[in-house]
């Protein structure tokens, strides 16, 4: 067998500050689940640089303290939620698992559990405490789950595609849900998500991810009403609006990671491309309040 | 003028939930529309609206239960089998996921051949896909390559190309662009935009993201749980929807992408459990207007050009 070594994710930095909810968006094979997975050291690869949470470095805790670190201090939440949910288990055992593993008794575990389905609005709770998965709803579903990623109050969630499973008027609910949690609970948020419109509803920072790198951060307001990496600008003029403005594409696709241009990765598409572009990666610079990584920033 | 109308389609199907039970589902239930040439009539709904099943009976690829398709002046559910055959490469069909769609083990070519071969074209073969691969933006070297050597959206533009080389003047997009990034996304629907006014096209587009259709499309149906509830004009019915679940459904769409919000948050707080009331309206149990009489009777869709199926709008 042939095999590759793929860069998913290159030398990326970030912080999330306490409260705040951030966004990682990009398009499929940019490397922002890759990103999260790493996060929470659930990803299959070779992970190298640092993961700070509270000043602990979680690439350097060993697979015992990392499993006690998951869930009570960091926490993940998965796009599928009939996928992430064990099919023949029910709903409120495996709620329990998650207080029983941490130490809890069982009949603690069982009203703790009881409580956070009611957080997380889920109605006649008793009930559904004894329900399969199978007999809930895609909505339902991802409330457990996300009642299971809050149960022990971790300092950090990710959210990773929470509702691109799921319809629209569910959607708004979920979200609805994930905001109200993160106010009232102080949690931090990292979202990963395709869609722009989920991050604007949700988030107050966001980083634009390309072929794995992070080419623009900053607060979403500003990014999305003046984006300054091409690449954003691109992705904002994509998107249909109710208004009949034309969309303009982008051309081409994400390149292959396992053979990425040279130079900034995005200028084979990218409409102002000069030979520097071509040549040289760009650096992520500060400028007013954001960090973008584009040679010609000032000029276009 | 008019190219194809469905007539008080239904249809039902039994779903299996042991070995011994099943379950009569109502996917489409009484929906009549009529779409004019070179018009795009987009249809939303949430999954399980019977959106797609509408698509498919529109096609005559699923016999109704009742009611009829009549394109082209011409009856399909009693047209002899030639017109049927006839009709059928008139109209043609292009689904979401292109790699359920395309076989894996054909080159593209010879997937597209077969279109070609069905449609008994006299001319020469690869003089045709050529040309019709350029259509659609793709080089001919595409030709030699298996669908796993595609990106997605190329692969959505062979799917394309396939429907387009049968000369049809109806084609049914079923969520072609949900399966897509959105960058892509963009190029496949101005693709689609290009080659309607192009080929004089007429499409059925059938999709559950509201901005995207709103994007493309020149009337609009919304369906719930198997029944159309509003039709109109596009813009009518995305700036002043008469329907309460077309309000929910607009109110629930990202503000990015629609500013308009006909719902506070509480309202749409209600908006689980779709289930149905089985004497009076379908949407009662999740309607914040909801009354008695919404209990007992169904409302019929009424209305001259906007259509609205609501007691109270």
């Amino acid at each position: 067998m042939e095999s590759r070594i793929i860069r998913a994710v290159d030398g990326i930095d970030f912080t999330v500050r306490e409260g705040d909810c951030f966004a990682i968006v990009g398009e499929s094979g940019s490397g922002k689940s890759t990103l999260g997975l790493s996060l929470i050291r659930l990803c299959p690869g070779d992970v190298s640089g640092e993961i700070l949470i509270d000043g602990v470095n979680l690439l350097k805790l060993s697979e015992d303290e990392i499993r006690k670190f998951r869930g009570s201090k960091i926490s993940i939440i998965f796009q599928e939620p009939s996928s992430a949910l064990n099919p023949v288990m029910k709903v409120g055992d495996q709620l329990m698992e998650v207080f029983t593993v941490h130490g809890y008794s069982k009949s603690e575990a069982y009203q703790k559990s009881l409580q956070l389905l009611k957080t997380v609005g889920i109605p006649e709770a008793e009930k559904r405490m004894q329900t399969y998965p199978h007999q809930l709803s895609g909505g339902m579903k991802q409330r457990v789950i996300i009642a299971m990623a809050i149960a022990l109050n971790p300092r950090l969630v990710i959210a990773d595609e929470p509702t691109s499973a799921l319809d629209v008027t569910i959607q708004a609910q979920i979200l609805n849900l994930l905001k109200n949690l993160s106010q009232s609970y102080g949690l931090s948020t990292i979202l990963i998500t395709h869609d722009m419109g989920v991050a604007a509803e949700l988030c107050n920072r966001i980083g634009i991810m390309y072929a794995g790198k992070m080419v623009e951060i900053g607060p979403l307001n500003s990014i999305f009403a003046i984006p300054l990496h091409p690449y954003t600008r691109a992705l904002m003029s994509c998107i249909p609006r109710s208004l009949k403005e034309n969309l303009k594409p982008l051309p081409g696709h994400v390149p292959d990671l396992s053979n990425p241009p040279k130079g900034c990765r995005f200028h084979p598409r990218c409409p102002y491309a000069k030979e520097v572009c071509t040549l040289e990666e760009p650096n992520l610079e500060k400028i007013d309040d954001r960090l973008v990584s584009c040679h010609r920033v000032g000029e276009i | 003028m008019e190219l194809i109308k469905g007539e008080n389609l239904s249809k039902t199907y039994n779903l299996k939930i042991s070995l011994t039970t099943s379950i009569k589902v109502k996917a489409v239930e009484n929906v009549s529309i009529s779409i004019s040439e070179k018009e795009v009539f987009g249809l939303v709904g949430e999954s399980g609206s019977g959106k797609s099943t509408l698509g498919r009976l529109m096609l005559f690829m699923e016999k109704p239960d009742s009611g009829k398709v009549i394109f082209k002046g011409v009856d399909l559910s009693r047209a002899k089998k030639d017109e049927v055959k006839d009709a059928r490469r008139r109209m043609q069909i292009v689904f979401q996921n292109p790699d359920l769609s395309l076989d894996p083990r054909m080159k593209i070519y010879n997937t597209l051949k077969e279109a070609l071969v069905c449609c008994k074209y006299k001319g020469d073969f690869v003089e045709r896909i050529k040309s019709v691969l350029e259509e659609v933006g793709l080089s001919s070297e595409t030709l030699n390559m298996f669908p796993h050597q595609l990106s997605g959206g190329m692969k959505q533009r062979v799917a394309l190309a396939r429907a387009i080389l049968a000369e049809p003047d109806f084609i049914v997009l079923d969520e072609p662009t949900s399966a897509l990034d959105v960058s892509v996304q963009a190029q496949i629907l101005n693709l689609l935009i290009d080659l309607r006014k192009k080929l004089n096209l007429t499409y059925l587009f059938i999709s559950h993201n509201l901005s995207v259709v709103s994007y493309v499309s020149d009337r609009v149906g919304v369906m719930y749980l198997g029944k159309l509830v509003e039709l109109g004009n596009c813009d009518e019915v995305f700036n002043e929807p008469l329907h309460p679940y077309t309000k929910l459904l607009i109110s629930s769409v990202p503000a990015l992408y629609m500013t308009k919000k006909f719902f506070t948050q509480n309202h749409t707080a209600l908006a689980e459990n779709g289930e149905e009331n089985p004497s009076g309206c379908r949407f009662f149990k999740r309607c914040p207007y909801a009354k008695e009489l919404c209990r007992v009777k169904e409302p019929e869709l009424d209305g001259d050009k906007h259509k609205v199926a609501c007691h109270f709008a």
